[in-house]
């Protein structure tokens, strides 16, 4: 039934957004905490988390303004920060997709300084990659920021991958070794130079030539 | 590296937070920006060791405009019932009280009208209030681009005829 009182209101999608807004000012749950909005937006979440945290953003005005912002952060800083998390960009017709995950550090570095050594493939460049459980590369050793011992290199083996490509830079970004291997380990050759100081290495686990999981961009030492 | 990403990270949350306080933004916008810098400063400086510099950036800067845009929707709701107390008007992003107390009557029949909504549809139509794009609504809850797209289009519509009904839309 008509209500003749009301006033006719224009039904455009800024107005009823702005109406929709003002009817979830106060929301009766908790809000999304600040490690589940940076999981949320390195698209860490668990499927039941990601569930609940939309489920309170699209009901709470508060949160709705907050994940609106951390969406133009995240466009906006990929203009210029390459190490940003993201994810592919969908196909009108896609049914689904494989996750990207977060992008390790200094990866516009790899992505430069890399590419000459690379072959091709279809892989991201320089991208830390999840496949859709959510693995990694795990390093083994050296640990993080660890002294380099014998020149070995080890991480854990990812039991759906065929090979693994790996990565070495120095601080500077400068590239010094990138090679490819059948198994979880790998010697630098000895006419590779590594002057103390600090360096970076990944590696990526590959099936089919693809990339299908990468470790974080972790740093070691040498003495 | 981590100089040059602070800098621009800290000018983009600037911008972000811009956004969501409006006009009235304008008066503290240096306040702000050299809060945030500061912030990201001191996130950085804690770890010893960043394995991540350009990941770790990035997060920090997520955790820093989550508090941004807190702090200043806490300022607006201050400022709000300031206002309403004093009545002595300050700058707002708001629309103007007409359209303001339209919005707010619209909004509660939003409110019924969607719970009236079947499961898909309510969701699609509350995520594309909320802000999100087809893309996001496909993420956040794994639907293809036509369902996803398909399931705002006919909710909006519902919601619409829904309203009309109610008297809205002359």
């Amino acid at each position: 039934m008509v209500d003749p009182t009301r006033r006719p209101v224009s039904l455009d999608d800024e107005r009823l957004m702005e109406g929709y807004r003002l009817a979830h000012a106060d929301s009766a749950e908790p809000h999304l905490a600040e490690a589940e909005w940076e999981q949320l937006t390195c698209g860490e979440l668990g499927t039941d988390a990601l569930a609940r945290a939309h489920a309170h953003i699209t009901t709470c005005a508060q949160c709705a303004a907050v994940h609106r912002s951390l969406t133009s952060l995240t466009a906006e800083a990929a203009q210029f920060d390459a190490g940003i998390a993201r994810r592919p960009t969908p196909s009108p017709f896609a049914k689904g997709w494989m996750y990207v995950g977060g992008l390790a550090a200094a990866a516009a570095i790899f992505a430069a300084v890399f590419v000459d050594l690379r072959e091709p493939r279809n892989g991201p460049v320089g991208e830390v990659m999840r496949n859709p459980q959510g693995t990694t590369v795990s390093l083994v050793a050296p640990r993080p920021d660890a002294v380099l011992e014998g020149r070995q290199l080890a991480w854990q083996a990812v039991p759906t991958a065929e090979g693994y490509e790996l990565r070495i830079n120095t601080m500077a970004g400068d590239a010094i070794w990138a090679t490819r291997a059948v198994t979880a380990n790998a010697t630098i050759p000895p006419d590779v130079a590594l002057p103390p100081g600090r360096y970076y290495w990944q590696v990526t686990a590959l099936r089919d030539n693809i990339g299908i999981a990468s470790s974080a961009l972790t740093a070691f030492r040498v003495n | 590296m981590i100089r040059a990403l602070l800098e621009k990270y800290g000018a983009l949350i600037r911008r972000v937070v811009a956004r969501v306080g409006g006009r009235a933004l304008q008066d503290n916008r240096d306040d702000v920006a050299q809060v945030v810098a500061l912030s990201l400063w001191q996130q950085i400086s804690r770890e010893q060791t960043i394995t991540h510099p350009s990941s770790y950036v990035y997060r920090a800067a997520i955790r820093e405009t989550v508090r941004a845009v807190r702090q200043e929707l806490a300022r607006q709701r201050t400022h709000s019932s300031i206002d309403a107390e004093s009545a002595v008007p300050l700058p707002s992003a708001a629309p103007d009280p007409e359209a303001a107390a339209s919005s707010a009557e619209i909004g509660r029949d939003i409110k019924s009208a969607l719970a009236a909504l079947p499961s898909d549809r309510q969701r699609a139509v509350r995520a594309h209030l909320s802000g999100y794009s087809v893309e996001q609504i496909m993420q956040a809850y794994g639907w293809p681009y036509q369902k996803a797209r398909n399931l705002v289009a006919r909710g909006m519509a519902d919601l619409r005829s829904a309203l009309i009904k109610e008297g809205y839309g002359g």
